[in-house]
């Protein structure tokens, strides 16, 4: 209470909250700490003597663990200590690897990503965290419902959360598997599994309550393991250790490779993706639409809006949430640079004529495992390689761009092998992802487990024995359904992560929005918003993949495909009509169905931009449904 | 009495949508990368414009607006609990 309103007391107020905020961050200083100068001591060494450069880029980390001293010593830790809680739950391990990864793999485009988490960390800020401190709610579960009674709403909130939170779990599996392929050398399947029980295991060590701050801990890892290689090489390269700005040069020298390599065809057109070309993979519309539906969901994410926002000020979920930003801001900016330098090294070996037989090591270390493809085949030895490309139909005297297939998503883990850094700092990577699946994972589990009624504003220990075995159940199943489906991989890590969050967008946003904002919604409304939220999102996408024909037919007016597509599939239509039965039948329709999966769309919306949709349709409903039903009892 | 004053210092202390912010929030996340073409035009540490700002430039502006916001709203309410 005494936290609540009045600000001469803000600091003794915080002072109590400090003590664990405290501890954490004196652990974590020391950490930074010692990280730093272990990798100091090891850059310096094995790399250059001239460790100028170097001190400047370990400032850069530094700096944040200083200032996190700084205001320590102030006494306003918590929302330092809360903001890195935030960053380390906003990144997770998934998108610390998926979003280089996608920059690495479509250039321009795979911006939309970081862009979309900024957004929603600023959104969270100045719409959802103030209020959401104040409504005394635990936990978004919780918020639902206060605000909004009743069992089905409890249910759909539940079902929404499950969904959204298994798909982040999945994303995070992913990229654990691909780390514990590296480091342990084992199938992804195995390392998939492996990283599921670490992360069962850490979930039943530590309840579904405890003190969720210590996640921060982590960030510092996160930034340390992704700055220091670029550092690295923006001082080596360019003797600019700040990577924001000394890869611009990268950034040129990348786009002129590229254009030499077109010129001398020893890159497909259709396989380069230029870095600062905008719109090749997304159009402006599903661009946009993907930052918006990040950007609404990172906003509402269940598995942030927990305890360091919750039961707090407005004016310390207010900071929190700002550090918060600050801090995955300091990642996101990393991330292009990241991919820039592995796109380069990769591009020079090309340059470089280099052929099949004198790959560097890393193509064997990663091709032995299957995530480096040369000419199409994975390869564990040199002369594999040479064997493989010359192997190929058309087969030149140099490697082509085409032929060095990396897995994107390998892009950020594999950056300092790749530029032929110390080895060492690929360990430091993997670190920092693993620790982030496996603790970001139990802040996923934990609000299911919540959603579910097991509470999470008890402590481990204070729960009855019954309810924790429950919980460990419900984690124990979510995380077994999580590792099938990372096991089939069947999209790229950010693909899957963001699928995540922009089902919590388009089925929570609009309800949070209103449980904190508008007076007048009611139970009946939220009921209306989560139905048709989800329900728009679901059937688009669903009725563009499984039913285009149909779908196309129906909204042709709609669609971007013009008078040009419409024309085509009605040729398709009438030949499929004509076919005999049989095969050529089956294979008209197969073309008929390929043609309008393509132009099947309303204004060329797509994927995760769907929520373009989903959110007007949500907004309306909720506000048409509460205006029309009575006025709820208990206000706000 | 005391508990009265609190709560109806709390209700005016209550946050208020920032519309400059969220204004500035939708220029940045969505205006800007729809016209980041034409901000190439224009190089910025040697980068074109536009690209930098949907790398790294919005995301910067983003815990700018953040900043300045929180600064705002701070001081209104520091200025409300003084006045009541």
């Amino acid at each position: 209470m005494a936290l609540d309103g009045s600000f001469g007391s803000e600091t003794s107020a915080s002072a109590g909250a400090s003590g664990t905020a405290g501890s954490a961050l004196f652990a974590l200083m020391s950490f930074a700490f010692v990280g730093a100068v272990l990798a100091a001591g090891m850059g310096a060494s094995a790399l250059w003597g001239d460790g100028g450069y170097w001190a400047v880029g370990i400032f850069a980390a530094a700096a944040v663990a200083l200032i996190a001293g700084v205001r320590l010593l102030r006494g306003g830790a918590a929302p330092v200590a809360g903001g890195m809680c935030i960053a380390t739950d906003t990144l997770t391990g998934a998108f610390f690897l998926g979003i280089p990864g996608a920059i690495f793999a479509s250039g321009h485009d795979g911006l939309a990503y970081g862009l979309g988490l900024g957004a929603g960390g600023l959104l969270m800020q100045l719409v959802v965290a103030p209020r959401f401190a104040r409504s005394g709610a635990v936990s978004l579960p919780d918020l639902i419902r206060r605000r909004f009674p009743g069992r089905v709403v409890s249910l759909l909130t539940l079902a929404i959360i499950t969904v959204s939170m298994t798909a982040l779990l999945i994303g995070g599996l992913t990229a654990a598997g691909l780390v514990g392929m590296r480091l342990l050398g084992l199938d992804f399947a195995t390392a998939t599994v492996a990283a599921a029980l670490g992360v069962l295991l850490c979930f039943v060590v530590r309840g579904t309550g405890g003190t969720a701050t210590v996640n921060g801990l982590l960030y510092a890892l996160l930034l340390l393991a992704l700055l220091l290689p670029v550092v690295m090489l923006s001082a080596q390269w360019y003797g600019l250790p700040v990577p924001q700005l000394a890869y611009a040069n990268s950034l040129w020298q990348l786009q002129g490779m590229e254009e030499n390599l077109l010129e001398q065809d020893l890159a497909d057109p259709a396989y380069l993706t230029p870095m600062m070309t905008a719109f090749l993979s997304l159009s402006p519309i599903n661009f946009v639409g993907l930052i918006l539906g990040l950007a609404t969901g990172v906003a509402v994410l269940p598995s942030l809006l927990s305890v360091p926002l919750a039961g707090t000020s407005a004016r310390n979920a207010r900071h929190t949430a700002l550090w918060g930003l600050g801090f995955v801001v300091l990642v996101l900016t990393l991330a292009p640079a990241v991919a820039t330098h592995a796109r380069q090294a990769i591009a020079t070996l090309i340059a470089d004529r280099t052929a099949a037989g004198d790959l560097p090591a890393w193509v064997f270390t990663y091709g032995k495992l299957g995530l480096v493809q040369v000419c199409g085949q994975a390869v564990s030895t040199a002369s594999m390689a040479a064997q493989s490309c010359a192997a190929l139909p058309d087969a030149g005297t140099a490697l082509r761009l085409q032929d060095i297939a990396v897995d994107p998503d390998i892009a950020a883990l594999a950056l300092p092998e790749i530029a032929g850094l110390n080895g060492a700092l690929t360990g430091l990577v993997a670190i920092a992802v693993m620790a982030a699946v496996i603790v970001t994972a139990h802040a996923l589990l934990g609000v299911i487990a919540d959603a579910v009624g097991l509470g999470s504003s008890s402590s481990a220990a204070a729960q009855p024995r019954g309810l924790r075995l429950a919980s460990y159940a419900v984690a124990a199943s979510v995380i077994a359904a999580g590792t099938v489906l990372a096991t089939l991989r069947f999209g790229s890590i950010a693909e899957i992560a963001s699928w995540g969050v922009v089902i919590a967008a388009a089925g929570l946003f609009p309800v949070v929005v209103a449980a904190l904002w508008f007076r007048r919604a009611n139970t009946w409304g939220a009921l209306a918003g989560m139905i048709v939220g989800t329900g728009a999102l679901a059937a688009y996408v669903a009725a563009q993949h499984y039913f285009p024909v149909p779908f196309f037919e129906a909204t042709a007016p709609l669609s971007r495909g013009g008078v040009s597509g419409l024309e085509y599939f009605n040729e398709l239509k009438a030949a499929w009509l004509d076919a005999e039965p049989g095969a050529a039948r089956e294979a008209a329709w197969e073309a008929l169905n390929v043609h309008a999966r393509s132009v099947a769309d309303w204004w060329g919306i797509r994927g995760p931009a769907t929520v373009l949709l989903a959110l007007p349709l949500g907004f309306l409903a909720l506000m048409i449904v509460s205006l029309v039903t009575p006025r709820p009892e208990t206000a706000p | 009495m005391r508990e009265d004053a609190q709560t109806s210092n709390d209700a005016r202390a209550s946050p208020r949508l920032p519309y400059v912010a969220l204004a500035l929030w939708v220029l940045l996340a969505f205006a800007v990368p729809l016209i980041s073409q034409a901000l190439n035009l224009v190089d910025l540490f040697a980068f074109p414009l536009g690209y930098l700002m949907v790398a790294q430039g919005s995301l910067i502006g983003f815990v700018l607006i953040g900043l300045m916001s929180a600064r705002w709203q701070d001081r209104r309410d520091a200025r409300r609990a003084m006045d009541s």
